[in-house]
């Protein structure tokens, strides 16, 4: 399903000669699966003046897949969703929607892509059944087809019950769940998220990823998604495009750029270990730096961490050790790396 | 299938295919707390006067003209929701799309701008319909009184109609320029200012024809009414077409409408004085004037504007160009680009000033009445002419060469400095004047920096009439020649877009911004 090629050099030739650049569309080359990339995003630039916004970024997505765009605040994730959702247009390079050009074809693009924006606006004096019945007349739904796309959107989004309430009066998850209704009211191949789970309380950001989760692997929709909430996005996301300062650090499966930050550490073949104890000393570090393989030692009153690069054979042999050493272990285990690591460790905190 | 179902599904069926802003619209306003209460109060201020009324005329309700004088105060209140309220209703309703973060959501669906603002302008119709139903029992109440004349009464709905349609338009174009929030505090404020003085100068003009209804009778009434009318509905068009431009993407063509347009206007109000000058011989010097100086303010406004336009074509807008050549060529000084601009400028001022030189001489040899002033029209006009090119031309240039030197030089600088440059050039001589450098009573040459003076001198045909036309002639040529060979590879740049944007997939125009790598070392990677 991924898009191994993502994470290579973003200016490849194939794709090039895959453009029909008389007609403006791009045919992407399909993948190990055969499918073709519903967004590519090609060698995009977005400059405000001096202030480069979006610089040289490139990635693909397919069919069924869910991709996290992280990114720290000002590191473009809203300017290249815009221009994704034809709201702007990029100073250089382009992005593909199911191969139309955001540039030339923004007709095209639009009937085929939902954005959900971060600040997602409700009209006053409307129930939810209106709102969703004027998208649906917006993108040129008429009669009965009209009438079903807002039945199914209730449906899946279980706002049925809620049909004729104001949707000014609708709490916050309800909102979310309504805008990407509305989102959904065309029946898009390609979905734009921008922030979804920001302001969520916890049972509906669950509910949301529930929502999208469904939307990947039933409709096999193409979920572009941006999130701080990383550990969500890592549970949701089966691949990442990490960007900062306008470009992009790591594309990938989350498994590659978990990889890729293991490689930036300069680490093969590692694992973190994390430690409870009874109590914890200064002899326990002491003890700890001086073992082979160890290196990076944390400790606090009752844990300790460290790096160690041996085989599982030599991480058995340690924790013998120290319990024949009488250290109090109550728990000893790997230490489960998440995309917040790789977060932290490939971005430096830039900001434009 | 009964006639009742048969109907119910066509009515079904057309509602289907009303526009969707229209209909959201209308939903919402018909549930706002505005719309009930401007409703209700219509309603119970229609009652009250009535009710007043008739006490007040007690037996007299019976003599006189009764019917006439409750009906304006039932107008008087029917204005102020139509002209006042429904404009400021649709002025708070476009601005609400981005106040409520709306407005992304609705530009990503199929609709387009011009749906957009038709919705929003039709949504305002609607209401304004209500309130004339609103009003309808209360006026047939007057038709059974004395004094109630039908036509007149039905020719002041229709301008109160006519009126809040206008207002409403102007009020939708006005919102679209309110991009920061203290910017739409001001207009806010300033547009309620304008809809009440209008409202007054409005209600209190028509109730002024409605006391005199024999005008109604006279022929040349209508045919005044006629072209005002004709007037406002090609300047209505126009402010449509703003508005649509201003909702337009950055990268669509925001330029080309509303110059088609203007050229339209001109071509059709001049033709309009040329014909009337020809067959009409009773036909007023002064309409000739107000067209005139209507065309040039408007020539002015809009080649201000495209003059001064980045020359830069997006991909959206080369997408966009018609296959054939020949085509392409025709609609090049339409397209946006300040060179292209200069090519339109120069255009318009050449079918303004033909026809008006034309409508000139047709009025000096048909009209019965004596033009002793016509004839100074002539430099009058040609020394306009000259000054919009100066001011226009160098604007041009200023812009073009300006791009590329200074940074972050946008096209509203150059208008604002044009604007200023103008100013001062008023200023200064008067100036001069006040502190005695220069005598109140003769011209000075050092005035031909401020038009006015100077345009008044040449139409007064004093001493320094022709010597001031042929400098003003000069300044101009070199004005035009500074933007000759910009305006020519502007309009022929277009000829290749076709075959070039075969072959482009990147697109980076470095003199806007600076640090944007070239194409090419992007294609390379």
């Amino acid at each position: 399903m991924i898009d191994n090629s993502a994470t290579e050099p973003i200016f490849d030739d194939s794709s090039e000669e895959n453009e029909d650049s008389q007609s403006g569309t791009a045919t992407a080359a399909p993948d190990r699966s055969g499918q073709s990339a519903t967004l590519e995003v090609r060698n995009l630039h977005r400059f405000f003046g001096r202030l480069k916004a979006v610089n040289k970024v490139s990635f693909k997505a397919y069919p069924g897949q869910v991709m996290g765009f992280i990114g720290p605040n000002g590191a473009g994730k809203t300017t290249t969703m815009r221009i994704l959702a034809t709201l702007e247009s990029p100073t250089a390079g382009d992005a593909f929607i199911c191969g139309d050009s955001v540039v030339d074809y923004p007709d095209r693009v639009r009937k085929r892509l939902g954005f959900m924006p971060d600040a997602f606006g409700k009209y006053p004096n409307m129930n939810v059944v209106e709102y969703l019945d004027f998208f649906a007349r917006a993108y040129g739904f008429r009669g009965q087809r009209r009438k079903d796309a807002v039945e199914h959107v209730l449906v899946f989004t279980e706002l049925r019950k809620l049909a004729e309430k104001p949707i000014n009066t609708l709490s916050k998850g309800m909102s979310q769940r309504l805008g990407l209704g509305r989102t959904l009211i065309h029946d898009p191949e390609v979905l734009i998220l921008d922030e979804p789970a920001a302001g969520l309380d916890p049972r509906a950001r669950v509910e949301l990823r529930e929502l999208i989760h469904l939307l990947a692997t039933e409709l096999k929709k193409t979920v572009l998604i941006s999130s701080h909430i990383l550990t969500e996005l890592g549970e949701i996301c089966d691949s990442a495009v990490i960007i900062e300062a306008g470009e992009i650090l790591a594309t990938g499966t989350i498994q590659d750029i978990l990889a890729l930050r293991r490689q930036s550490k300069g680490r093969q073949s590692h694992a973190s270990i994390e430690m409870s104890l009874i109590e914890t000393g200064p002899e326990l570090e002491k003890w700890l730096v001086q073992q082979p393989f160890v290196s990076d030692v944390s400790i606090s009153q009752h844990t300790a961490s460290f790096e160690f690069e041996g085989t599982q054979q030599d991480q058995h042999n340690l924790l013998k050790t120290m319990v024949n050493e009488g250290f109090p272990i109550i728990e000893f285990r790997g230490k489960i790396e998440s995309l917040e690591d790789a977060f932290m460790d490939l971005t430096r905190g830039l900001t434009q | 299938m009964s006639t009742v179902e048969s109907s119910l599904r066509w009515l079904e069926k057309a509602g289907d295919r009303l526009n969707a802003i229209l209909v959201k619209e209308t939903r919402q306003s018909l549930k706002s707390r505005q719309f009930v209460a401007t409703f209700l109060l219509l309603v119970f201020s229609s009652w009250v006067i009535s009710v007043f009324g008739v006490a007040m005329m007690g037996d007299a309700i019976n003599y006189g003209a009764s019917g006439q004088r409750l009906f304006v105060f039932y107008f008087v209140v029917l204005m102020i929701a139509v002209t006042v309220i429904v404009p400021y209703g649709a002025f708070r309703s476009m601005l609400g799309e981005k106040d409520q973060n709306t407005f992304d959501s609705l530009r990503i669906t199929s609709l387009s701008p011009w749906q957009i603002v038709w919705g929003k302008l039709m949504s305002a119709v609607v209401q304004d319909f209500i309130y004339y139903s609103a009003i309808a029992p209360f006026i047939a109440f007057t038709s059974l009184l004395e004094g109630f004349e039908l036509p007149s009464v039905a020719f002041l709905l229709l301008c109160g109609l006519l009126l809040s349609v206008a207002f409403s338009i102007m009020a939708l174009m006005v919102s679209t320029f309110a991009h920061q929030r203290h910017w739409q505090g001001i207009l806010s404020i300033m547009l309620l200012i304008g809809l009440l003085s209008m409202l007054g100068t409005t209600t209190s003009s028509l109730l002024a024809l409605f006391s005199d209804s024999s005008m109604l009778q006279d022929w040349r009434f209508w045919l005044g009414f006629g072209i005002v009318v004709f007037l406002g509905i090609l300047y209505c068009w126009l402010f449509l077409q703003i508005t649509s431009a201003q909702l337009t993407f950055e990268s669509g063509n925001r330029s080309s409408g509303i110059r088609l347009i203007s050229t339209l206007q001109f071509l059709i109000m001049n033709a309009l004085i040329l014909g009337l000058a020809f067959w009409y011989s009773g036909f007023d010097d002064e309409i000739f004037f107000i067209i005139c100086s209507l065309t040039y303010i408007q020539l002015i406004a809009v080649g201000l504007v495209s003059v001064t336009e980045e020359n830069f074509l997006s991909r959206r807008i080369r997408k966009s160009l018609p296959s054939r050549r020949i085509s392409r060529f025709l609609l090049a000084p339409f397209l946006p680009g300040g060179s292209r601009g200069m090519a339109y400028l120069m255009l318009n001022l050449g079918i303004c000033y033909g026809l008006q030189i034309v409508t000139i001489l047709v009025m000096m040899n048909t009209s019965t009445r004596s033009y002793g002033s016509i004839d100074e029209v002539i430099p009058f006009l040609t020394g306009l002419v000259f000054y919009i090119i100066i001011y226009l031309g160098f604007a041009s240039a200023f812009g073009r060469i300006g791009n590329g030197m200074i940074e972050n030089l946008k096209p509203n600088h150059v208008r604002v400095i044009t604007l200023l440059v103008f100013a001062i050039g008023c200023i200064i001589p008067m100036m001069a004047k006040a502190l005695e450098f220069l005598s109140w009573r003769r011209y000075s040459l050092f005035e031909i920096i401020n038009p006015f003076a100077t345009l008044y001198e040449i139409s007064d045909r004093n001493q320094w009439s022709d010597p001031v036309l042929v400098i003003l002639g000069i300044a101009a040529s070199v004005a035009l020649l500074f933007n000759l060979k910009a305006m020519v590879l502007s309009l022929y740049e277009i000829r290749g877009f076709q075959t070039q944007q075969q072959t482009e997939t990147v697109e980076v125009e470095p003199f806007q911004i600076p640090e944007a790598p070239p194409a090419s070392s992007l294609e390379e990677g």
